[in-house]
């Protein structure tokens, strides 16, 4: 009798609870902005925020096929405020939808808004704990808008082309993963500092050719060139803060050397300058960075140095059995990269600007130093000196094509 | 009444501490580097000695709680002391109760209303109550079988976002924030007050229950500031939630965002924290009014523990003071160390008279 009691409660119990979720404010899927992507810009003139906000077009879904491509994939909705918060309530209130950011893969920072302080712009998506935590943050070469309003047909969303080009991207070593919190984690050190992949239009000329419509006797007319010119977007370097704010930009491979320094690249592809061999390409595996400082009479010294295994991606002029390309070809390999990450670091370090995570270095290697001068870390980084050193294997991965 | 294992208490305890962990400690203790290391190790062995008052008398009385000591002793200063010990058994169920329910509207639901968010966890927490101590340690077994699959989880998802580079070593860099820090991880340690009245309920010496739970905590406590560091690095420090955070990063593709886990595993932990404190407040009565019978009791506290929260929380000003005052560790002071050592000592004077009385007699 007891379990059959027992048992009656707790199905009684589990309808009411299941049933529990009508107790709560219900919003349909359908009344949902489902956003996909958002680009935030300051307008200086009228000194107010403006979001676009692409977010997902779900009348361009159904039928037989997942993705109805007669139909723009994403809509467009534009909200300004006097903070981002504000016009984010404000673009909600143009669409007549409830804003979903749990979906959001990108986070498009305007050039004007790049003057003002980035934490504060960036707070608005980690204090939303409902907005996606691993969304991208990118900077826009112009507006955020202007990005937001070419669209592409590929993908389920227009927006997910330019999440997977910096995804992308950063998969082949070019630029960091851009997540919030990893912005954050750089944003949060004594100089403020932090990086941003840089997205830009260009045009992306096609060459198509177009067969001539013959004559009256059903003769072909033969073929002619056309140059068709479409619109695009591009990942070129990036930018980087200092302060909170807008230092410079910087090209691609300031942007590689900011991955190399700061996170766990999984590969990297480059061309070796070699005149004999005609530039063979290079692809690196298993690469680890190891950073260490030492101080001596207040002047600090950072030593980088780099491992990687390395495969040869094209051989140019290598022949099978050639004895002395693997050395030949190391060693211009890892004096090339030296370049790169020298070029890369001295000059962006030289204006304080720590987005190497060398604060983090110093802080680890010389800490009594690094506490007694906390206050002026900027210009211990700004006047240290940097020894770089690279060590490639590539004999071990073989010398075949990778 | 059914007795527990030491172990199922030292469960219970944990879920207890680390609810506190996530949803009581303040947003600013949580710094980056490695002063926290040493306030995690430091405050352990302070809280170990704190421990010491209350394990020295249930070996002086068998095993008998703080509060049964006393009622034996006198029932007058019995009942002094089992008012006390409500008074600040209700204020840790009150503040547990607030920053729960401050956790859930900041991170899952956003908009459900104050009252129905308290009257929910305090009507959970009086029903466990009810239902005994066994029955609510037995469901803090669940609570960790969750938080230890949450563990695994961020493990295997998040092991690539691990920068061992964010970890260095440095001693007190920052002394205020230092000390600070470590009476606050100190004052997290209400469940000292939950032992004082609880030891009778053991099946075995209550002392073991230390023994093992702190040494666990520690481990725990330790490990979960080291993901803080190895995830986070210097952002750390600014976040409220940090747990929360690393379980929302997750993106691997079974298993996207486990922060929905997190919440319901610190929503359990705080109601089975909140449970047992209002149970140490019925057993109070029981022993005080010797009535074996604490429904109504339970239901009267949680109902005070529910008005209190609304009076307490409605103001930010009220709020924020009360939660510096159990900051500063005055509650565990009080009831794990004051109160036990006078049931010491009066202990010592009755057993001196004693001895003094048999002299005479002889």
């Amino acid at each position: 009798m007891m379990k059959i009691f027992r048992t009656a409660a707790v199905a009684v119990l589990a309808v009411f609870t299941l049933s529990l979720c009508g107790c709560v404010n219900y919003v349909d899927l359908a009344d949902r902005a489902i956003v996909q992507a958002i680009g935030i810009d300051y307008l200086p003139d009228r000194k107010v925020y403006r979001i676009s906000m692409q977010y997902f077009n779900q009348s361009s879904e159904g039928g037989q096929n997942q993705i109805d491509k007669t139909q723009d994939n994403v809509l467009k909705s534009v909200g300004e405020g006097d903070n981002v918060f504000s016009a984010a309530k404000n673009a909600s209130l143009l669409t007549g939808k409830d804003l979903l950011l749990s979906e959001n893969r990108l986070i498009i920072i305007g050039r004007e808004l790049r003057k003002y302080d980035l934490e504060q712009t960036i707070e608005f998506f980690i204090g939303n704990f409902h907005s996606h935590p691993q969304a991208y943050v990118a900077a826009a070469e112009n507006t955020a808008e202007e990005l937001l309003d070419i669209r592409f047909k590929e993908g389920s969303t227009s927006s997910q082309r330019l999440s997977d080009l910096i995804r992308n991207a950063a998969s082949e070593g070019r630029c960091v993963y851009s997540y919030p919190y990893r912005v954050m984690t750089i944003l949060c050190t004594g100089t403020r500092s932090a990086f941003l992949p840089l997205l830009k239009t260009a045009e992306l000329k096609t060459d198509v050719t177009i067969p001539k419509e013959g004559d009256d006797s059903g003769k072909s007319g033969g073929e002619e060139q056309s140059e068709d010119g479409e619109t695009t977007i591009i990942l070129d370097g990036g930018v980087i803060f200092k302060d909170g704010v807008e230092l410079s930009q910087v090209n691609a491979d300031t942007s590689t050397a900011v991955f190399f320094m700061t996170g766990r690249p999984s590969e990297y592809s480059f061309t070796v300058p070699l005149e004999k061999y005609a530039k063979p390409s290079i692809t690196l595996n298993d690469i680890t960075r190891s950073v260490t400082a030492k101080e001596k009479d207040g002047k600090v010294t950072f030593d980088i140095s780099l491992k990687a295994s390395g495969k040869i991606g094209s051989r140019g002029n290598i022949k099978e059995g050639d004895p002395d390309a693997v050395n030949v070809v190391t060693k211009a390999a890892e004096n090339e990269l030296r370049r790169m990450i020298k070029d890369s670091v001295i000059p962006v370090a030289g204006k304080g600007c720590d987005v190497f995570g060398l604060e983090n270095t110093l802080c680890r290697c010389c800490n009594k130093f690094y506490t007694e001068n906390k206050d002026r870390i900027g210009e211990i980084i700004a006047d240290s000196d940097y020894n770089v050193s690279v060590a490639i294997d590539i004999f071990s991965l073989g010398l075949n094509t990778a | 009444m059914s007795r527990i294992s030491n172990r199922q208490l030292v469960i219970a305890f944990l879920a207890c501490r680390l609810s506190a962990e996530m949803t009581t400690i303040p947003g600013e203790m949580f710094r980056y580097g490695t002063d926290r290391f040493i306030v995690i190790l430091l405050a352990k062995l302070v809280v170990a000695l704190l421990y010491l008052p209350v394990i020295a008398v249930t070996l002086k009385f068998r095993g008998d709680s703080v509060i049964t000591a006393t009622m034996r002793r006198n029932k007058a200063f019995g009942i002094t002391a089992g008012v006390i010990m409500s008074v600040l058994l209700t204020m840790t169920a009150v503040q547990t109760v607030l920053s729960l329910q401050h956790y859930v509207t900041d991170t899952l639901l956003n908009n459900i209303v104050t009252v129905s968010g308290i009257a929910g966890i305090t009507a959970a927490a009086v029903y466990g109550a009810a239902k005994g101590l066994s029955a609510v340690t037995r469901s803090s077994v669940f609570a960790a079988v969750i938080f230890g699959l949450l563990i695994f989880l961020i493990g295997v998802t998040m092991w690539d976002k691990t920068e061992p580079d964010h970890l260095y070593f440095s001693l007190a860099n920052d002394r205020t924030y230092f000390f600070k820090s470590l009476i606050s991880e100190i004052s997290m340690n209400s469940e000292i007050l939950i032992f004082a009245v609880i030891t009778d309920e053991l099946r075995r010496k209550p002392h073991r229950t230390v023994l093992y739970y702190l040494p666990i905590l520690l481990i725990l406590l330790e490990l979960l500031n080291l993901l803080y560091n190895l995830i986070l690095g210097p952002y750390m420090s600014k976040v409220e939630y940090p747990l929360y955070i690393i379980a929302s990063l997750s993106d691997i593709v079974l298993f996207q965002r486990l922060d929905g886990i997190d919440a319901i595993v610190w929503l359990m932990c705080g109601i089975i924290k909140t449970a047992l404190l209002i149970y140490c407040i019925g057993r109070i009565y029981a022993v005080c009014s010797k009535k074996p019978r604490t429904k109504l009791a339970l239901t009267v506290t949680g109902f005070l523990v529910f008005m209190l929260c609304i009076i307490l929380g409605s103001d930010a000003g009220i709020y924020d003071r009360m939660t510096d005052v159990m900051n500063s560790g005055i509650h565990i002071l009080l009831g794990g160390v004051v109160v036990p050592l006078i049931v010491l000592a009066a202990g010592r004077k009755k057993q001196s008279r004693r001895v003094k009385k048999n002299d005479e007699n002889i």
